[in-house]
């Protein structure tokens, strides 16, 4: 399938005409990425730094409960993302900074595997004064960078050409 | 010629808004961005804690994560008003600009009410009912602000000062 079809494909679906001639849900869709990007930066930012050795003292396990509050956030962006790409596929794969995004949020995800198979184990193992090891801190400031990137590139995805229903 | 017409004729103002460098526009809608996930994402976590969350971690050392609410305003501040002088019209023709100043000024009067009391140096700090409302208040009023601040996009009325 190429490109074009598959923008076709996309743009029958329902979703895409529901969108465009109801535009208070692109501007809920946006309202809820937003606040969601803000309860992702709250959960990870606070986790990734304890790791890397702020407010050490804090138990690993128990500030383990606001990931969870990162993890909704993220289902939240997941879904209204995705209303965004199948409302205007064409403003989104023909797009730079969206390619970009997509390559972070692999990473990201990649990086989130990692944690869970290889870090999270051991972290889970210390002490509330105790501090994480070097591994596990390369993967908090990695997570780190990959969160401002995919915020920085989501943001510059809605200036390459048309948003027709505001930036 | 009213004075947001000259606002918006001044080279500052012009270069915010025509800019083709990466820091123009897009760069201080990132930046605002950026510094509203510090402000608003860090402020959630330690209001949750001090609403009953996680009661077993010391709600004192939730305090070293202050400085990226500190660092929030900063960025924003910077960034929003750079985003005013490039479109000064767009936002103080809109109620919605005002909506959302009222919600940045009752978040910042709650918040710190509540840092008064929970973070007072006394041990153990005290929690009462009354300061995990206002907290509630002060995290309403935060995301309150988000709201309005994404509506700004969608609710203008003029664009520019000259612009029909």
């Amino acid at each position: 399938m190429n490109i074009e079809a598959l923008i076709r494909w996309i743009l029958q679906l329902p979703v895409a005409h529901f969108v465009q001639t109801h535009s208070w849900m692109w501007a809920t869709g946006e309202i809820l990425h937003f606040m969601g990007l803000a309860v992702m930066f709250g959960a990870v930012v606070v986790f990734d730094l304890r790791v890397l050795g702020v407010a050490r003292g804090l138990d690993l396990r128990q500030l383990h409960h606001y990931l969870r509050w990162g993890m909704a956030a993220f289902a939240v962006n997941a879904l209204t993302g995705a209303m965004f790409i199948m409302t205007f596929p064409a403003q989104y794969i023909y797009n730079a900074a969206f390619e970009l995004k997509v390559i972070c949020l692999l990473l990201a995800g990649l990086n989130l595997a990692c944690f869970y198979l290889f870090v999270w184990p051991r972290l889970r193992t210390l002490g509330p004064d105790d501090a994480a090891p070097a591994f596990a801190r390369a993967s908090a400031a990695l997570s780190l960078t990959l969160l401002v990137c995919i915020a920085c590139f989501g943001r510059y995805t809605a200036f390459y050409k048309f948003a027709p229903l505001g930036y | 010629m009213n004075w947001l017409e000259w606002l918006e004729s001044t080279p500052p103002s012009t270069w915010v808004r025509e800019t083709e460098a990466l820091l123009g526009l897009p760069g201080m809608l990132f930046l605002h961005t950026v510094g509203m996930g510090l402000l608003v994402g860090t402020s959630l976590v330690i209001g949750l804690r001090v609403m009953g969350a996680t009661p077993q971690l010391p709600l004192p050392l939730f305090a070293r994560f202050r400085p990226l609410i500190g660092w929030g305003v900063i960025i924003n501040v910077v960034s929003g008003l750079a985003l005013l002088l490039a479109y000064p019209t767009k936002a103080l023709t809109n109620p919605m600009f005002y909506a959302k100043l009222a919600f940045i000024l009752i978040a910042t009067l709650a918040w710190r009410s509540v840092m008064l009391t929970a973070f007072s140096g006394a041990t153990p700090a005290v929690v009462t009912a009354r300061t995990r409302r206002i907290m509630l208040l002060a995290l309403f009023s935060w995301f309150a602000a988000v709201l309005c601040g994404r509506l700004l996009a969608y609710t203008y009325r003029h664009l520019m000062a000259n612009s029909p």
